[in-house]
């Protein structure tokens, strides 16, 4: 079953088309990964499917219902939540406190109740808890975000994106600036949380070991436009995109 | 395991009862009736300002408080004139400020930084303008004199020995409410949206709406406040609440600290007095009064309440990083 379907998406900034005509699907227990040389318009495609951009034209479908223009708030409670690329905590909140504040729209009291018990905060730290357990954040609970190292924040922030239960997660560059062993922690837990969460995780990302290792389906993305789609192995191999990432010349030798 | 870490210490209930009693204690303590008259403008200013930190909590600046205030003491003073209880025009003034609030607020919310400032500050100068030249209302730039003193079940709070102990009580309120808003998930929604507002917005919270609320209920108390401060000094013009108060409300919230509601009563309780006590040295009290402002930004940029919180996570550090290797020990 299809979770997410791009149809014909197209986003422009004035006259630069940045996303032209893209139309791909993300179907349930996918790990997608969405690869393309920079400016290719990954990062613009993103902030359009998750609704911090309106598309100009096209349609995104979630969970058969059209989210295309919707506020991002929206379209998080709906079950699709998402990384950025910079490091996307709350700095001076503690780590409990930052994993506690992703909760709170699923929270049951919503905006205006828990005025005068402490249950929802209860809850909140509870669950906040356990995906520190997740990401071996544990004994940082109590420590500011801030203090923490980079590639424990970028941890962090996935625990941010997955505390409302997302039935889609959408990463934006998950292991970028990290080092290799960084890289790797992060991915086996990406790994541990699809599996034990089901979560259907759609990623972009350079780092091809990452994507090579991670992801069962890669779309290839270059000026804008999908120039193919596949198994990683089948993407790599495939001339059209050897030729974006390294030129005409780097094939025809 | 959970992680309250805003758990009270008896130490801590002590020294809050310990500032009441202390606080309802001021008529029979104080020298001479002009301490009870700064004690009651400091209660004023204390809701004035948690008005303001609400606002603040969210993440925006409200350069317009005071013209919020002036419209809360303008319409409290016009209702009782025409035989309202003052009782109920109070709140009426605060509902009314809080309408404009919103509906102003979803408009110029949508509006980032700077560019909420300068409207919210238009605002509060459209209000003095209106106030001056509504004359037939308002009486123009004379005010309106005579404002009927509130009264409970029929006794006048006339004096400032009775007029304080109301004007404590509702800053007592206030504050208790303010301290159950920061807890509640709203004010935590606040705490993140003020901090990274990307982030709050793509966990699923509508940072507008949650903006929206905070200014509606920081301008409400500030419609509240200015209708008590009308109806103890008997008394409302357009210069009753300027420009300047609006900065000076500012520069208590920020002197006083931002996090919490500690830093409003220690800003406060600082700088209500001090202009005051500053006047017996003659033309220098301005020079003196910058000084200290420039002092405290330039030593303790998140406030003097900072101070305390600073000795507070010294304590803390040992502690919960025990509690918690701890739990994992098998």
């Amino acid at each position: 079953m299809s979770m997410l379907e791009v149809d014909s998406l197209k986003r422009s900034f004035g006259g630069l088309v940045a996303v032209r005509d893209v139309s791909f699907r993300v179907n349930e227990g996918d790990f997608l990964g969405l690869i393309g040389p920079n400016g290719a318009g990954k990062t613009t495609l993103f902030n359009v499917i998750s609704g911090v951009l309106r598309p100009s034209a096209g349609m995104v479908r979630f969970l058969d219902r059209d989210i295309s223009g919707q506020p991002a708030n929206q379209t998080v409670r709906q079950g699709l939540s998402r990384t950025f690329q910079a490091a996307t905590i709350y700095p001076d909140a503690t780590v409990i406190e930052n994993a506690a504040r992703g909760t709170l729209a699923a929270s049951l009291t919503g905006l205006w109740g828990g005025f005068f018990s402490n249950k929802w905060r209860i809850a909140a730290e509870e669950k906040a808890f356990h995906l520190l357990d997740l990401f071996g954040l544990t004994r940082r609970a109590h420590l500011k975000a801030r203090e923490l190292s980079y590639g424990e924040q970028r941890r962090l922030g996935v625990a941010i994106a997955l505390a409302c239960d997302p039935k889609l997660l959408m990463l934006d560059e998950p292991v970028a600036g990290l080092n290799p062993e960084e890289a790797a922690e992060l991915a086996s837990v990406l790994r541990r949380v699809k599996s034990e969460r089901g979560v259907t995780m759609v990623m972009v990302e350079h780092h091809m070991r990452t994507v090579m290792g991670l992801c069962n389906r890669v779309v290839v993305l270059d000026h804008g436009t999908l120039i193919a789609e596949g198994t990683p192995t089948e993407v790599v191999s495939n001339p059209l995109v050897i030729e974006a990432y390294l030129g005409k010349e780097a094939v025809h030798a | 395991m959970t992680f309250r870490t805003t758990e009270f210490r008896p130490m801590q209930y002590a020294g809050i009862a310990g500032a009441v009693a202390l606080a309802a204690l001021l008529p029979w303590l104080a020298p001479n009736l002009f301490y009870i008259h700064l004690a009651t403008l400091g209660c004023i200013n204390l809701m004035l300002v948690l008005g303001l930190a609400i606002i603040a909590r969210a993440g925006q600046l409200s350069m317009g408080h005071g013209g919020f205030a002036l419209v809360g003491g303008y319409v409290s003073a016009l209702l009782s004139m025409r035989g309202w209880s003052p009782l109920l025009s109070l709140f009426i003034a605060g509902f009314v400020a809080a309408a404009i609030a919103a509906a102003l607020g979803w408009i110029i919310l949508r509006l980032r930084g700077v560019y909420f400032v300068l409207v919210a500050f238009a605002f509060s100068q459209i209000a003095v303008l209106l106030a001056l030249d509504m004359s037939s209302l308002t009486g123009g730039a004379n005010g309106l004199v005579g404002v009927p003193p509130i009264s409970i079940f029929g006794h006048a709070l006339l004096a400032k020995p009775q007029f304080y102990p109301f004007a404590l009580a509702c800053a007592l309120v206030t504050l208790g409410l303010t301290w159950v808003l920061y807890r509640s998930p709203l004010g935590t929604m606040m705490a993140a949206t003020a901090e990274n507002q990307r982030l709050t917005e793509s966990s699923g919270i509508d940072t507008h709406r949650v903006q929206v609320i905070a200014f509606t209920i920081g301008s409400g108390i500030a419609g509240f406040a200015g209708a008590l401060s009308t109806h103890y000094l008997r008394f409302i013009s357009p210069d009753s609440y300027t420009f300047w108060e609006s900065v000076s409300y500012l520069t208590m919230l920020v002197v006083g600290g931002r996090d919490g509601v500690l830093g409003p009563v220690v800003g406060v309780l600082v700088l209500t007095p001090l202009p005051e006590l500053l006047r017996a040295t003659e033309g220098l009290q301005h020079i003196i009064y910058g000084a200290m402002l420039v002092l405290c930004l330039m030593f303790v940029p998140n406030g003097l309440a900072s101070l305390v919180q600073t000795w507070r996570s010294r304590q803390r550090v040992v502690r919960p990083s025990a509690a918690v290797v701890a739990e994992e020990a098998p």
